[in-house]
């Protein structure tokens, strides 16, 4: 390393002789600044390499570059087809008024990209601005002639920071412009991150799920509502009709002519519904699921509830056949759809068969319906104008629609009853009078209308009246579960806050609180509420909560389902596993739950026991039912972790544990043969204690294309069972040419200075050289000439990250930011005479960590925004000329 | 649905001889839907003449909006124009068309809509929301068409 730190000293020196025209370069040239001497032949103690995240790439012109002299870029940027970007935009240059010549910010108005993209990717944008409220910033997707297809612009006075663009069906494969430009706000500049993954929001992908049987020569198609009636004869593609399913769904067969001798088998099925989706007018085509006894992941939905396998829910059904039944659930929301028909007809069977009187308690000035006001009617009557997503038919689909009925998706408690209680009105508002009537209504009789309250609803005060309401219920046995609301906040929202009430957060479908969630210590628990700018189970599809809804169509509002977000979204799913859970130990009240969840038997553990993102940790739904079976007779296999994913960067094999859950007397074997795709080896140990390694075949997958698959795994015991563990792979090709932008490696002081900022001791700065990084710093031993790379004896944290926006701070969002030795969990290191550390490794990015179940270790950082550049003067070290490759 | 308001035009200052005095036929705009999630998160315009351009409108997540009757607009004869109030963290938002007027042959196409949004401490629904109104317009060459009520400042599209 030492003949590196002579290439970094007489780089420092050319630049200064030049005139500090530099930035980055091919060679990666590194500077420490701050001396215009050699280095001092001081001992190195400590140096290493940072790596770069895969798919990192930045903007070309960022502020740190462009003070420097370099021009804003005037041909667009060339990207791959997958890639996470930082950048920088600014209206107008100016100074950030400091009088200091080391911060100004320099006329970047707009970046152009040239982005590979395929019909029905989805590219998004993420902007983070020094000041409140902050420009807006518009997000376009043009062909590359300049026509615009799409575009989208940022609301950060209503804190919307965010905006997406994806490429329309009717365009071709290609090269598209993606443009990101910045409006006049004062002080202007701000910060963005791109982000686009190759293959999201292809449906073909979909067909590589779990494979469900189906009837071969069968299909349930449905068209688009504006296309009639098409399905009602015969074609040479659709086949003939056997029947409509509803509204918009036939089932139809296969015609002869697609058949092999005369007959269908799965192979031409699957083919013949492929060309049934590529039909104008067919909105899907699904296989005709062949539906066992109870079986909710036989649902077409199914596939697409991500959100059951996150919280372990085909485990827990294993052992709750029964999916809750004789268990009654209340949902106080906007009532239920109701058509010509009925009820929506995945949620209709499971509809308490006599709804007793008084069950809509929307006061006249909150409602919509006819006559307005309080009455015995709690359908959801929507809104003319289609104001609405009859959001008490998403939770109480989530809750309880029907596991059997071939049709939508399924609920967590598919076999309970279903109470709908209207205290929501017009556009989803609602009072409090009418909540508390309505709490007291289902719960506060003998015997009570339901077991279990679920309020996917918030944004009350503290309301004393409300709090006895609730205290009564419980103490007459009834379990309330609350959506602790999506303000991003950690003010106590009511109901979820009240005491008495389980208060459930969100997360994504990567298990990390979703960005809107609330949090706090009045969190008691998390679910599932979705994210729709993620896609953390790869399956390119946003990660909402799909569900029961209707929509508006040619003959008024049908039944039909949609994906939403939002804790109103998790709620339902704890109310749904409470319902399980109670079928199978009908004494079940708040006291136990409250004692099983805080022991840990309900959830997927947190550090320290509980956190304020997700309480006690995120539902494990499996656990749960475990715990309500006193004497389990039956035996199941649940994975751990139940989901794996697997990369050439992170790991190429997983080890997952198969727990024996229930009745430990029962004997169980396990099929030594699971049929794998070739990218993926599979190894059973198939004694006690079971598991099985993965293992990715890298020779076998297509570069930088994402694959998934579900390992099915048969086993005996006291039945024949199946375990499902999705698994997804990427092989990761793109090391040399990612780049996360100039960075600073500092090792900072552990207390922060006056202005409260943790600032650096000693910092180098260097480019990227095939996406790597190498920094060193020298001790320094007091001697004359000290420079910016040499760290005095003491206690620092090691850190490093790129300042896009030349303010002089790192790691600020929508920077590039790595701690050793693992961002979010920095350690510090002691430096002095007999300090050697010269193989550090880090990883740097954009992503930051977040507290979950995978990273149990992070801790929060309340107020934490970066790490200060080490400035001219300061510690009475020579000043650079400039913020940027002098420092 | 659409009225021609002299009271706004007044009140913005607006008014003048030249105001095209459109007869109940000839609407400047018309609410064609109004949705609760249009699965477009920022607030904005967004212009349709095409029906690849309306399709791309219809295919976002988290959406529920009445594409049967936006499908029934014939563009040739009118232009749709989505105007988003963009992500909101709860039910309870709307936005509704409350005039339209221009000023003259060539002129700006003003249209005022009124955004609703909850009182602070109502009981509302948790669920993420993304409110839009859909309005036609006639398919003229409209050199700009500005949008008052979602911001502080106007909306302006040039289609």
């Amino acid at each position: 390393m030492v003949y590196r730190a002579n290439r970094i000293a007489t780089a420092l020196a050319l630049s200064l002789i030049l005139g500090a025209c530099g930035g980055s370069s091919p060679s990666g040239e590194s500077g420490d600044g701050g001396s215009d001497v050699l280095l001092p032949p001081a001992r190195i103690v400590l140096a290493g390499t940072i790596g770069v995240e895969a798919n990192t790439r930045v903007d070309a012109d960022t502020a740190d570059g462009l003070v420097l002299g370099e021009l804003p870029l005037t041909e667009p940027q060339l990207l791959p087809a997958s890639f996470i970007l930082a950048g920088y935009v600014s209206f107008r240059d100016e100074s950030r008024g400091t009088n200091s010549p080391f911060d100004d910010f320099p006329k970047d108005p707009e970046d152009q990209f040239r982005v590979p993209f395929e019909p029905g990717e989805r590219l998004s944008l993420r902007t983070f601005s020094e000041m409140a409220g902050g420009p807006l910033v518009t997000l376009a997707l043009r062909r590359l002639d300049g026509t615009e297809l799409e575009s989208q612009t940022t609301d950060p006075i209503n804190k919307m920071f965010s905006a997406s663009v994806s490429l329309p069906a009717t365009e071709e494969a290609g090269d598209y412009l993606v443009v990101v430009s910045a409006d006049d706000f004062d002080p202007p500049p701000v910060r963005y991150v791109l982000s686009k993954t190759a293959g999201a929001q292809s449906l073909a992908l979909n067909l590589d799920w779990p494979r469900h049987a189906f009837v071969p020569g069968r299909a349930v198609v449905a068209m688009a509502d504006y296309a009639g009636t098409p399905m009602s004869a015969s074609n040479q593609i659709a086949g003939n009709v056997i029947r409509a399913l509803d509204h918009q769904h036939w089932l139809v067969t296969m015609p002869a002519s697609r058949m092999s001798r005369q007959s269908a088998n799965e192979q031409n099925t699957l083919d013949w519904i492929d060309t049934l989706r590529q039909q104008p007018g067919v909105v899907s085509a699904t296989p005709d699921y062949i539906v066992s006894a109870q079986s909710p992941m036989n649902e077409p939905l199914y596939p697409k509830q991500w959100h059951y396998d996150l919280i372990n829910l085909p485990a827990a059904w294993q052992l709750v056949p029964g999916g809750g039944a004789g268990v009654k659930v209340a949902v106080l929301d906007t009532g239920l759809f109701r058509d010509g028909l009925g009820w929506h007809p995945d949620i209709a069977a499971n509809v308490v068969t006599l709804i007793p009187a008084g069950a809509d308690f929307v006061s006249a000035e909150f409602d919509n319906d006819v006559p307005p006001g309080r009455d015995g009617d709690p359908r959801d009557p929507g809104n003319a104008a289609g104001n609405n997503v009859f959001h008490g038919t998403h939770v109480a689909g989530t809750v309880v629609a029907n596991a059997t009925n071939q049709l939508g998706g399924t609920g967590v408690a598919f076999g309970a009853e279903l109470l709908p209680v209207r205290v929501l009105g017009e556009g989803g508002i609602g009072s409090s009078t009418d909540l508390i009537d309505a709490i007291r209504w289902v719960g506060s009789g003998t015997p009570v209308k339901a077991d279990i309250i679920n309020l996917s609803l918030g944004g009350l005060p503290e309301i004393p009246a409300l709090q006895n309401a609730i205290d009564e219920v419980v103490a007459n046995g009834v379990i309330v579960v609350a959506a602790a609301g999506n303000q991003a906040s950690s003010s106590p929202a009511y109901p979820a806050a009240a005491e008495g009430v389980f208060s459930v957060s969100a997360v994504d479908a990567g298990g990390s609180l979703a960005g809107y969630s609330n949090f706090g210590p009045w969190i008691d628990l998390a679910a599932p509420g979705g994210d729709v700018r993620r896609d953390a189970n790869l399956d390119g599809l946003a990660d909402l909560v799909i569900s029961s809804s209707a929509s508006l169509g040619p003959d008024g509002f049908e039944p039909d389902y949609t994906g939403l977000q939002g804790t109103s979204m998790a709620a339902p799913h704890v109310a749904g596993v409470f319902a399980l859970m109670k079928s199978l130990k009908p004494d079940l009240n708040t006291g136990t739950l409250v004692s099983w969840l805080a022991g840990g038997q309900l959830t997927t553990p947190v550090p320290g026991g509980r956190s304020g993102a997700l309480g006690y940790g995120t539902i494990d739904s499996a656990k749960a039912v475990l715990a309500a079976i006193d004497n389990p007779s039956v035996t199941i296999l649940s994975a751990s972790p139940a989901a794996i994913s697997l990369s050439s960067e992170t790991r190429l094999s997983q080890t997952v544990e198969l727990q024996v859950l229930g009745d430990q007397t029962n004997n169980l074997v396990i099929n030594p043969t699971i049929a794998s795709p070739a990218w993926l080896d599979v190894t059973l140990s198939a004694v006690r204690p079971f598991s099985i390694t993965v293992t990715l075949n890298e020779q076998a997958l297509e570069e930088d294309v994402p694959v998934r698959t579900s390992l099915e795994v048969n086993y005996t015991t006291d039945s024949t069972r199946v375990l499902h563990i999705p698994v997804v792979a990427e092989l990761v090709t793109d090391e040399n040419a990612r780049n996360a932008g100039r960075h600073f490696v500092l090792l900072v002081y552990t207390e922060p200075n006056e202005q409260g900022q943790l600032e650096a001791a000693a910092q180098v700065s260097m480019t990227a050289v095939n996406g790597t990084y190498q920094f060193g710093f020298r001790l320094n031993d007091g001697t004359q000439g000290a420079s910016f790379a040499d760290v005095p004896p003491g206690d620092y944290y090691l850190v490093a990250g790129s300042d896009l926006d030349n303010d002089g701070i790192i790691c600020q969002s929508g920077e590039a930011c790595a701690e050793y030795p693992v961002t979010g969990m920095r350690e510090v290191i002691t430096v002095d005479e007999n300090t050697d550390l010269k193989d550090i490794r880090m990883a740097t990015g954009y992503f930051r960590p977040t507290i979950s179940t995978a990273t149990p270790d992070v801790l929060p950082r309340p107020g934490f925004t970066g790490y200060k550049l080490k400035m001219p003067h300061s510690h009475g070290v020579a000043a650079p000329k400039k913020i940027g490759v002098e420092r | 649905m659409v009225t021609l308001l002299t009271g706004y035009l007044l009140a913005a200052g607006c008014a003048s001889s030249d105001v095209i005095e459109t007869g109940p036929d000839e609407l400047l705009a018309r609410q064609v839907i109004q949705s609760a999630h249009c699965g477009l998160s920022g607030p904005g315009l967004a212009y349709v003449q095409t029906p690849e351009r309306l399709q791309q409108l219809l295919d976002l997540p988290a959406q529920n909006i009445a594409v049967q009757q936006l499908r029934q607009v014939d563009l040739e004869k009118e232009h749709l124009l989505f105007i988003t109030l963009g992500e909101k963290p709860t039910g309870g938002y709307s936005v509704s068309l409350v005039s339209a007027n221009a000023e003259g042959t060539g002129s700006p196409l003003r249209l005022a809509v009124a955004a609703r949004s909850p009182a602070p401490g109502t009981m509302t629904t948790q669920v993420i929301t993304s409110a839009c109104v859909v309005v036609a317009v006639p398919a003229h060459d409209w050199p700009e068409i500005r949008v008052s009520g979602i911001r502080d400042k106007d909306l302006v599209l040039a289609p």
